[in-house]
């Protein structure tokens, strides 16, 4: 019990600020069940305006954090991505120009056999 | 002070130290109040098998049947109604200690409320401070009250004395709704008697009644103290906190009544702010009524059955609560 501070989104869904996507998920769920319409724990406790401005609450804190819990995810994502991506590119590049180096001696030694024959 | 105004009461029924603050030899003795708001949800049934189970396990406990208009906790545990009862503390003057009838089970006693004076049901201000007085008086490890149903004062100072507010619902709108208004009553009680011994009564009747039919938050009294009486609103915000009630769901059938319990603290601590155990869940059991009908005790009777050990885990967790805070370190 506060008397002064106002409640985080995190507190309406009463999470972690580091909760993952999927533990979002789990609180909304969980919320929704206990305070939905067919919810015998929210039977007769307060009136219907309060029942109401409290879902409001709810839907308004899921969507804002489990939107930013899902950007988070797909930057992650793509971070990995790029950073897969960036680490094949590195193991290719060394391997590359010495193959050409080692064709092109070929070429020379191959070129300078014929003309001592 | 009026010497049996609210101010008796609210000093009767402020919080006591946990056993291990008490200095080292007195009594650790705790006052666990069993109510409900409605009739009929187990309320008996809970106070008995539960003072039993702290009797098995060591402790002494007197059972007092505190249901002033409707006291059948001997039926409960099967012994004959006694004759002496707490409406002799009221009109006759007979010391409550005197009145600890045995009832067959080792380390457990009874008191028996059948109060046969006129208005026995309602009791007088004078008279329960009285019963208040000497229901401290008692000597035992742990005093267990059977309230009765409903919301009258005596009801709700009773479950405001004890150390555990036990509150038992079963998982139906009807019990639940009661619940919840005995809830309530019992944490605007707590407030006007807080308030009214800091002196700000006044105050914080302002705000509870300024919201029109619904019921104002303790936050919200709290903060509207606080604007002119900060010390007085850190001191009803200490007060408030203590309203810890425990939590029992009684008569659990299917996986969604036993969600009931946590989905209850979970929608009490959203709407006022305060925390709320959960002692558990006791299954529907066939047992349960059949004891009844027989005149027996649950735990005596069918202690293999769902419902006794359902019981037992009940007061072990209650037990819990009271063991020092370093114990098991």
């Amino acid at each position: 019990m506060t008397a002064t501070e106002e409640p985080t989104l995190y507190d309406v869904l009463e999470v972690d600020p580091a909760s993952s996507l999927d533990e979002l998920r789990a609180a909304v769920d969980r919320a929704r069940e206990t305070f939905g319409t067919e919810s015998l724990a929210v039977y007769a406790l307060v009136d219907e305006d309060q029942l109401g401005e409290l879902r409001a609450r709810l839907d308004a804190a899921a969507e804002v954090l489990l939107t930013r819990a899902r950007r988070c995810r797909r930057s992650s994502r793509g971070h990995t991505r790029a950073r897969r991506a960036s680490r094949s590119r590195t193991r290719t590049r060394p391997t590359t120009p010495r193959r050409r180096t080692t064709s092109r001696r070929r070429a020379r030694r191959g070129s300078r056999r014929s003309r001592s024959r | 002070v009026k010497r049996y105004g609210l101010n008796n009461v609210v000093e009767l029924t402020r919080p006591r130290p946990r056993p291990d603050e008490l200095p080292a030899g007195r009594r650790a003795r705790r006052i666990i109040a069993v109510g409900g708001g409605k009739g009929g949800i187990g309320k008996s049934l809970v106070s008995a098998n539960l003072g039993i189970a702290l009797a098995r396990a060591g402790h002494r406990v007197t059972l007092v049947d505190v249901d002033l208009g409707g006291a059948n906790l001997h039926t409960c545990l099967g012994i004959n109604q006694p004759q002496g009862t707490l409406s002799d503390v009221v009109t006759k003057g007979t010391r409550i200690d005197s009145l600890a009838t045995p009832t067959g089970i080792e380390n457990l006693s009874l008191v028996s409320g059948a109060m046969d004076a006129l208005d026995a049901a309602n009791p007088r201000a004078q008279a329960r401070v009285r019963l208040v007085e000497q229901l401290q008086t008692l000597d035992a490890d742990y005093l267990v009250l059977d309230l009765g149903a409903g919301t009258s004062l005596h009801t709700i100072d009773f479950f405001l004395l004890a150390d555990h507010g036990v509150l038992v619902l079963l998982p139906e709108p009807t019990s639940v709704e009661n619940a919840y208004r005995f809830l309530k009553a019992a944490l605007f009680r707590r407030l006007q008697q807080t308030a009214q011994s800091l002196g700000v009564a006044p105050l914080a009747e302002a705000a509870l009644g300024s919201q029109g039919s619904a019921m104002r938050t303790p936050a919200e009294v709290v903060k509207a103290v606080a604007e002119s009486n900060p010390d007085a609103a850190a001191q009803l915000e200490r007060s408030l906190r203590d309203f810890r009630v425990k939590l029992v769901v009684n008569q659990v059938r299917s996986p969604a009544d036993h969600g009931v319990g946590r989905a209850v603290v979970a929608a009490w601590k959203k709407f006022f702010g305060l925390d709320m155990d959960y002692l558990g869940a006791i299954a529907y059991d066939d047992s349960a009524w059949q004891t009844v009908r027989k005149r027996r005790p649950l735990l005596v009777d069918a202690k293999e059955s769902p419902a006794a050990s359902h019981l037992t885990a009940v007061a072990d967790a209650l037990a819990a609560l009271d063991r020092p805070r370093h114990a098991g370190r």
